[in-house]
């Protein structure tokens, strides 16, 4: 418990979040889950919220669990941010329509957490890995 | 000219696909419509799509037409065939979780299958570039 390091913290929390999100009201007493104001997004917040909080949670509470080390070429700390920012993009756009509700808000928020855990994990596992000089 | 990759032509034609579909209809009832930009429905979709598809159309044009140009090779960690996977992947489950709203029109059925060309080419560019150098990204190590 001693090793705790804030990158899988924050996906843990951040993935809370958009768990959490998806079972509020997006619109008026409209939760994300209703298909027909919504689509699937509610359905993909719920999947990614529960994908950045069990990976977050594993790593920071259960190391002894073997999770991929690369999926399609990504770091499991680099997919976990391509989906936070995927559902970033969702529900940051959703916060500025007529309808939205605190769910959108909360789910945003916790989706930059999610982007930031994932950020922060990533670059403490490969601290070459961060931007070069770019030269145009 | 000869250098161009089919994975390259497929995010440039994908991104294309996404940009044209943000201005058609996402949504119509009746004689009613509104397309992505119309913020009282989708918010600001409409201008995070046209951000996303502007970055899948310059990366891809520049790698395939202007390779002499220097883009930056990192950017938080993420390689740029990985920011543009991110992207596409970002811009595709967008537009795809909606065609499954009541009254979806054309204009998101066009830009959920421009973006999912170009995660195609996006991924296969990955996996090509992982490929010639031996291996894909490093583990990670918690």
């Amino acid at each position: 418990m001693n090793d705790l390091k804030p990158g899988p913290i924050l996906m843990l929390g951040g993935g809370v979040l958009l768990l959490l999100s998806s079972f509020l009201d997006w619109g008026p007493s409209t939760s994300g889950f209703e298909t027909d104001a919504f689509g699937l997004l509610g359905i993909f917040t719920l999947l990614i919220g529960i994908a950045a909080a069990g990976i977050g949670g594993a790593t920071a509470f259960a190391p002894q669990v073997k999770l991929p080390s690369n999926i399609l070429g990504f770091t499991i700390a680099q997919f976990v941010g391509a989906l936070a920012f995927s559902a970033f993009i969702w529900l940051f756009a959703f916060q500025f329509s007529d309808f939205s509700e605190i769910g959108i808000s909360l789910g945003w928020i916790g989706a930059v957490v999610a982007i930031a855990g994932a950020v922060v994990t990533d670059m403490q596992a490969n601290p070459s890995g961060t931007g070069s000089a770019t030269t145009f | 000219m000869n250098n161009i990759k089919p994975t390259q032509l497929m995010v440039l034609g994908g991104g294309v696909l996404l940009l044209i579909g943000s201005f058609l209809d996402w949504f119509s009832f009746g004689p009613f419509g509104a397309n992505a930009y119309d913020s009282d429905f989708f918010g600001l979709t409409g201008i995070l799509i046209l951000l996303l598809s502007i970055e899948l159309i310059a990366v891809s044009a520049i790698q395939a037409f202007a390779p002499q140009v220097n883009l930056p090779e990192k950017l938080l960690g993420y390689s740029l065939t990985q920011l543009t996977t991110v992207v596409a992947l970002a811009a595709f489950l967008t537009a795809f979780g909606q065609w499954f709203r009541s009254n979806s029109a054309f204009g998101v059925f066009l830009a959920g299958i421009g973006a999912g060309v170009a995660l195609a080419g996006a991924i296969w560019e990955h996996q090509q570039g992982a490929s010639a150098t031996g291996g894909t990204a490093k583990p990670t190590t918690f």
